[in-house]
């Protein structure tokens, strides 16, 4: 192992600027593991909130009974990739009722998340504190994402989900895509 | 033609370097200081020690030059930005960007002491380009590695007690697997 006089010192400001090149969260998770001082500059506060975290990809509400999963793209959200299960969609997010009211929101936009008070968190549905956005029911899509998250063959503790912003967004699935 | 205006730097350990104004003022910080005047005499780097400051100059000379030769490419009369070498080089811009890209991907290719020397002087000198070079470099070498990889990559020391190891493990569990 390394002596103390070999270790760089790099201003936290360079770190920063280093971390902030690691779009995949498993890197920076990684990277915040390997000493206390890339751990403090990649769970500050101020890190957090210039990391825009990746879009994973858009849930899309298809007709009245169904949603469709749109990968932003293939960098995009690797840990999401891999846990989604091949044949699509597990039953119960495809019985996941479009809410009633008149004008849904399109897509839910599905944010790699970066978060938590100490440290990082895997990659899941980003966070929203309204139990509702725009009429959505979070309950009811955050239990049908877990149920996606865990049918990828993953064992993920389930209350790492949250749910993103909601966002109207089919020129952005295009865009993205 | 004048001969270009040339500058002298002074490196932490007294050696003395004389470069295009060109190249030299690709550093914003000793932009400001030719700008103050603050040139008689040599412009003295504290913080740059001779190897590394040689190292930065390759790195400026080089790409004064592409500008310098891009510039009398593109319009011919750019009579401000002038390098010894740019005689030769006005037959081709674009092979000078891939040139440049081939000089830019060989000139990291570092030992890490060396980077991180790089980085650090190009932070303190502001040369914006060879900043982002270096920043780049360390991500991808960051990139796809565990914590210990990355210790051993960069030399770092594992200064997390085992308790601590252990909880950040755990907590970013999803990012070792």
């Amino acid at each position: 192992m390394a002596t103390a006089e070999v270790q760089p010192v790099l201003p936290d400001e360079l770190l920063e600027d280093i971390f902030l090149r690691l779009d995949d969260a498993a890197d920076l998770a990684r990277a915040s593991a390997a000493c206390t001082s890339f751990r403090r500059v990649v769970s500050s506060r101020r890190f957090r909130s210039l990391h825009t975290p990746p879009v994973l990809g858009f849930l899309e509400f298809i007709g009245v009974a169904g949603l469709h999963f749109h990968h932003a793209g293939p960098r995009a959200g690797r840990g999401l990739q891999l846990l989604l299960p091949p044949q699509g969609p597990p039953q119960e997010l495809a019985r996941l009722r479009r809410p009633r009211w008149a004008r849904p929101p399109r897509a839910v936009d599905l944010r790699l998340g970066v978060r938590g008070p100490r440290g990082l968190r895997p990659p899941c549905i980003a966070e929203c504190r309204k139990h509702t956005v725009r009429g959505l029911n979070l309950k009811v899509l955050m239990r049908s994402l877990k149920l996606l998250w865990n049918s990828g063959g993953q064992h993920k503790p389930a209350q790492e989900f949250s749910i993103a912003e909601c966002i109207n967004a089919k020129q952005e699935i295009s865009d993205v895509s | 033609m004048a001969s270009p205006a040339m500058v002298t730097l002074i490196s932490s350990d007294d050696a003395r370097f004389e470069v295009t104004e060109a190249a030299a003022t690709m550093s914003q910080t000793i932009r400001h200081m030719i700008e103050d005047g603050c040139t008689d005499g040599g412009i003295p780097l504290p913080n740059v020690p001779a190897r590394t400051l040689a190292k930065v100059l390759e790195y400026c000379n080089k790409h004064a030059a592409a500008t310098a030769a891009e510039s009398s490419a593109a319009g011919g009369a750019a009579a401000g930005s002038d390098s010894g070498s740019s005689s030769s080089a006005d037959s081709a811009g674009k092979d000078d960007g891939v040139d440049l890209a081939s000089f830019d991907k060989a000139f990291v290719e570092v030992d890490t002491d060396t980077l991180y020397d790089l980085l650090l002087a190009a932070n303190y000198l502001d040369v914006k380009t060879l900043l982002d070079l270096c920043c780049q470099k360390v991500a991808d070498m960051i990139r796809g590695k565990t914590p210990e990889q990355i210790r051993q990559t960069f030399g770092i020391k594992n200064d997390f007690s085992p308790e601590e190891e252990e909880k950040i493990r755990k907590e970013n569990q999803w990012a070792f697997e």
